[in-house]
């Protein structure tokens, strides 16, 4: 079996994928308005039964909403999702790749309210998804 | 009508499944191993799924179809955590 190549992010006991840091300009996509407090919601239960505070984003590896959904058909339920890179992140959090691809988890320093807060300031958020009605 | 868990469609587990926790839990006695439960997140539609996990750190795995929407399930925000 090969080693790890690549550093974990995570002191938990979430399995990290095994894979190259995202570019600084590969784009997070979270479905839904990301309201701070339901954001805040999660992460606490996160760290509570995961053993880490983690926000979850998917990654849109071909930079189009469209193949993202494609992949991840679980997005169309949204109407609409919220939108950054991983560069914006990065400047005040960690990226950890967990779970099944093109799942991220987004590690905050703390499942509290400035945290979540801080990260939402990070996002485009509103942003319509495709078949919202809203996309144009 | 409510569903019988709660949980945040983006976050999915190391084989796709979506992730609820213990306290996401509204009906207890529906999610069984095996069962098949009503899942809704707060910020979309509701589906049903199996729960195909239930760790022991209260970790809940839920294989979901994404074709179904049970009828009478929250469409979505109005029963937001």
């Amino acid at each position: 079996m090969a080693e790890r190549r690549w550093p974990k992010v995570l002191d938990a006991s979430v399995r990290e994928r095994d894979e190259p840091p995202l570019d600084d300009d590969a784009l997070l996509v979270r479905g839904g308005q990301f309201r701070v407090a339901h954001v805040l919601a999660r992460a606490e239960a996160c760290h509570r039964r995961l053993g880490f505070p983690g926000v979850s984003a998917a990654h849109a590896a071909t930079g189009l909403l469209i193949d993202l959904c494609e992949m991840s058909p679980r997005l169309l339920d949204y109407d609409e999702c919220a939108v950054t890179t991983v560069g914006r992140v990065r400047t005040r959090f960690e990226v950890a790749a967990t779970g099944a691809t093109p799942h991220f988890s987004i590690v905050l320093p703390a499942a509290d309210l400035a945290s979540v807060r801080a990260l939402r300031e990070l996002f485009e958020v509103g942003v319509p998804l495709p078949g919202s009605g809203s996309d144009g | 009508m409510t569903p019988d868990v709660w949980a945040d469609f983006n976050q999915v587990d190391d084989d796709g499944h979506v992730v609820a926790y213990l306290e996401d839990i509204v009906h207890a006695e529906r999610v069984v191993l095996g069962g098949a439960v009503v899942v809704a997140d707060p910020e979309a539609k509701a589906h049903t799924a199996v729960v195909v996990g239930i760790s022991p750190a209260g970790v809940v795995a839920l294989d979901v179809d994404w074709a179904t929407q049970p009828t009478g399930s929250p469409a979505g925000s109005t029963t937001a955590v």
